[in-house]
C-alpha cells in the first residue's frame, strides 16, 4: 500500500507532523485555576478567598463564581473584586448547615469569566466544623453557566502545559508498535521464502522502531519530570518499556556478531519474532498486575483517554499526530532498509 | 515419541559418562551458595529469594549454551535429519527443563545448608518454581540455539540471554516472595498465570521457529 517510490505518503506524514508540532505548540491553554489562598474554611462565616487564574483575562467581562458540593449542591460567591488579570478575590457566605454529615468536606471551585469562559479546581478547599443537622436549604442544585466557545487546550491541574506531550509522545508509542509490527511481518516472510529482501525491510523497521522507542522514552523521561517530579521515579511502566527496549538493542548486537549474511539473516528473524512477543506483556500486562500501581495512564486504575482527558480540540491535533508519525516511522524504516540493501548488494559487488 | 525418549536418554548417558558437565554444575552452585554464606552472614527472606534465582540463572546459562555447543552443528543437523525438526528441538527442550529442575533443586539444597529456607509455603514455592523452570529453559534453548554459531558465542549468550529472561524472571521473583509468608492460592494465583503464560508463549515459540534455525 504504502510503495517505497511512492510520495505523497511521505509528504502526508511530513505534513500532518508539522502541523501536530506547530498546532500543539501555538494553540493556547484554556483559563485555569493554580490556586488559592485560604484551602481551609469554617461553615458558619463569612470569608473572602484570593483566586490565582492562569491564562485568565479576569478584568475583562463579567467574572462570577461558585464553590461545589458533589457534583449536585453548588454555592454562588456574594462579591466578587478584581484585582487583576490573573487574580480575584470571591466572598462567600458559608453556611452552617451542609448537605452531608461528614466532619470534613472537599468542595471544588468554579470560576465563570464572559472572556474566557469556565475554569474548575478540584478540591480547592476544606470545610470544616459544620453543625451535625443536615439541611441543602442554602445550596442551590446545579450551576447555570452560558456556554463558550475558543479554541484552546484544556488546563489540567497537574498537567498544566505538558499536556501539549500528548501529540509526541503518545504517537511515538503507537508508531513504534506499527514499525516493529512490519518488523516482525518481514522476519516471519523471510522464514518462509528466504530472500534478503525481506530481511532488509525487517532489519530497517527494527532499527526506526529502536529510535522511536529512545525518543518515546526521553519523551516520557521528560513529562515525568514535571508530572511525577523525577525523570525515572522507578514506574514500572518506564522500567518495562526500558527493558523492552534492551531486548531490542540485543537484536543489533546479534545481527553484528553473526558474520555470514544468511545466517544474521535467518537467527535475526527468529530472535525478531521472539522480541516483539515479549514486546507485548512488558508493555501492556505487566504493568497492569504490578504490586505497586504504574502512575502512567491506562495503568492501575488511573484513566487513560477516556472523554474527559481528551477534548474536541485535543483530537484535531492528536489524530493527525498519530497518522503523521506512523507514516514518518515506516518511512524511517523503509530508508534504513534500503540503506542496508545497498551495503548488501556492494558486499557481493565486492 | 520414541524419537524424543532416544534423544533424551542419549543426552542424559553423555552428559553422566563425561561427568564434568553435572560436576561443574554441582561445583557451581556450592560455590556461589558458599560465597552467598560468607558475604551475607544473615540472609533475609527476600534477598534469599533473589539469589537463588540469579544462581539458578547463572548456571543454566552456562549448561544450555553447553546443550548445543558440546557436540558441534554438524552432529547437531544428523540428529535433525533423523528425526525431525520437531523432534529434536523438543528432546532439547525437555532435557533442559530437566537440567533447570535438577538445578533449582540443588540451589534450593546448597542455599539452605548455608543459609537456612525462609520459604514458608513450600508447596506453592514448589509450583512456582517448576513452572519457572520451563520459562527460563525454553528462553534459554532458544537463545542458545541463535548464538551457537556466533564468533564468541559465550559472550553473546550472556548479552543476549539477560534481556530475554527479564520477563520471565519479574514475576517470578515476585511470587516466590508471597511465599516468605503464610498466604492462600488467590495471593499467587495471578503470578501463577502469568508465569504459565510466558511458558506456553516460549515453549510454543521455540518449537515453532527451531525448524527453521535448524534449516540450511
Amino acid at each position: 500500500m504504502l510503495k517505497e517510490g511512492q510520495n505523497w505518503w511521505k509528504l502526508l506524514g511530513v505534513a500532518l507532523v508539522v502541523y501536530s508540532i506547530v498546532a500543539g505548540m501555538l494553540v493556547p491553554l484554556g483559563p485555569g485555576i493554580i490556586g488559592i489562598s485560604n484551602p481551609g474554611l469554617k461553615a458558619g462565616d463569612q470569608q473572602t478567598i484570593r483566586v490565582t487564574g492562569y491564562n485568565t483575562h479576569y478584568s475583562e467581562g463579567d467574572v462570577n463564581a461558585w464553590l461545589r458540593y458533589g457534583t449536585r449542591y453548588s454555592l454562588e460567591a456574594l462579591a466578587i473584586s478584581i484585582v487583576d488579570d490573573r487574580t480575584l478575590d470571591a466572598t462567600f457566605e458559608l453556611p452552617r448547615a451542609l448537605p452531608s454529615r461528614d466532619s470534613i468536606n472537599p468542595l471544588s471551585l468554579v470560576v465563570h469569566s464572559s472572556k474566557d469562559g469556565l475554569s474548575v479546581l478540584p478540591e480547592a478547599l476544606f470545610l470544616t466544623g459544620s453543625t451535625a443537622e443536615r439541611t441543602v436549604e442554602q445550596w442551590k442544585e446545579g450551576v447555570e453557566v452560558p456556554g463558550h466557545s475558543g479554541i484552546h487546550f484544556p488546563y489540567r491541574n497537574i498537567l498544566k502545559e505538558t499536556i501539549r506531550n500528548t501529540y509526541y509522545h503518545v504517537p511515538l508509542w503507537f508508531s513504534l508498535l506499527v514499525v516493529l509490527a512490519l518488523s516482525m511481518v518481514y522476519a516471519i516472510r523471510h522464514l518462509r521464502n528466504p530472500s534478503l529482501t525481506y530481511d532488509s525491510k525487517s532489519y530497517g523497521f527494527a532499527g526506526a522502531g529502536v529510535v522511536l522507542g529512545i525518543l518515546g522514552l526521553a519523551t516520557g523521561a521528560m513529562w515525568a519530570k514535571y508530572t511525577w517530579g523525577a525523570f525515572w521515579s522507578f514506574d514500572i511502566k518506564q522500567n518495562m518499556a526500558a527493558i523492552a527496549m534492551i531486548i531490542y538493542l540485543a537484536y543489533f548486537i546479534l545481527r553484528s556478531s553473526l558474520d555470514d549474511r544468511d545466517l544474521s539473516a535467518k537467527y535475526g528473524a527468529v530472535y525478531n519474532i521472539f522480541a516483539y512477543l515479549l514486546l507485548i506483556p512488558l508493555l501492556y500486562i505487566f504493568p497492569r498486575m504490578a504490586s505497586v500501581d504504574s502512575l502512567h495512564p491506562g495503568s492501575g486504575g488511573n484513566p487513560a483517554f477516556g472523554g474527559e482527558d481528551l477534548d474536541n480540540t485535543m483530537r484535531m491535533v492528536f489524530y493527525p499526530a498519530v497518522i503523521g508519525w506512523i507514516l514518518i516511522g515506516i518511512w524511517i524504516g523503509q530508508v534504513h532498509g534500503r540503506i542496508r540493501r545497498l551495503s548488501d548488494r556492494m558486499m557481493l559487488a565486492k | 515419541m520414541n524419537a524424543i525418549w532416544t534423544l533424551l536418554r542419549k543426552d542424559a548417558l553423555l552428559d553422566i559418562r563425561s561427568g564434568s558437565s553435572l560436576g561443574s554444575i554441582v561445583l557451581y552452585v556450592v560455590a556461589s551458595c558458599f560465597i552467598i554464606y560468607l558475604a551475607f552472614q544473615d540472609l533475609t527472606g527476600p534477598a534469599w529469594v533473589v539469589l537463588f534465582w540469579l544462581v539458578v540463572l547463572f548456571s543454566t546459562v552456562n549448561s544450555a549454551l553447553q546443550s548445543f555447543s558440546g557436540e558441534g552443528v554438524v552432529r547437531q543437523l544428523y540428529y535433525f535429519t533423523l528425526v525431525g525438526p520437531h523432534q529434536a528441538i523438543a528432546a532439547k527442550l525437555l532435557y533442559n527443563i530437566m537440567a533447570t529442575l535438577i538445578t533449582v533443586v540443588l540451589t534450593a539444597c546448597f542455599l539452605s545448608l548455608f543459609s537456612g529456607f525462609p520459604i514458608v509455603e513450600v508447596t506453592y514455592f514448589g509450583c512456582i518454581a517448576f513452572l519457572g523452570a520451563i520459562g527460563i529453559a525454553a528462553s534459554f534453548t532458544l537463545v542458545s540455539g541463535i548464538v551457537f554459531r556466533s564468533r564468541n558465542q559465550s559472550t553473546l549468550m550472556m548479552v543476549m540471554a539477560f534481556p530475554v529472561i527479564i520477563p520471565v524472571l519479574l514475576p517470578l521473583i515476585k511470587a516466590s516472595r508471597t511465599t516468605l509468608e503464610k498466604t492462600d492460592w488467590s495471593a499467587i494465583e495471578n503470578a501463577v498465570l502469568v508465569l504459565g503464560g510466558m511458558d506456553l508463549l516460549i515453549v510454543s515459540l521455540v518449537v515453532f521457529l527451531f525448524p527453521f534455525v535448524w534449516r540450511e
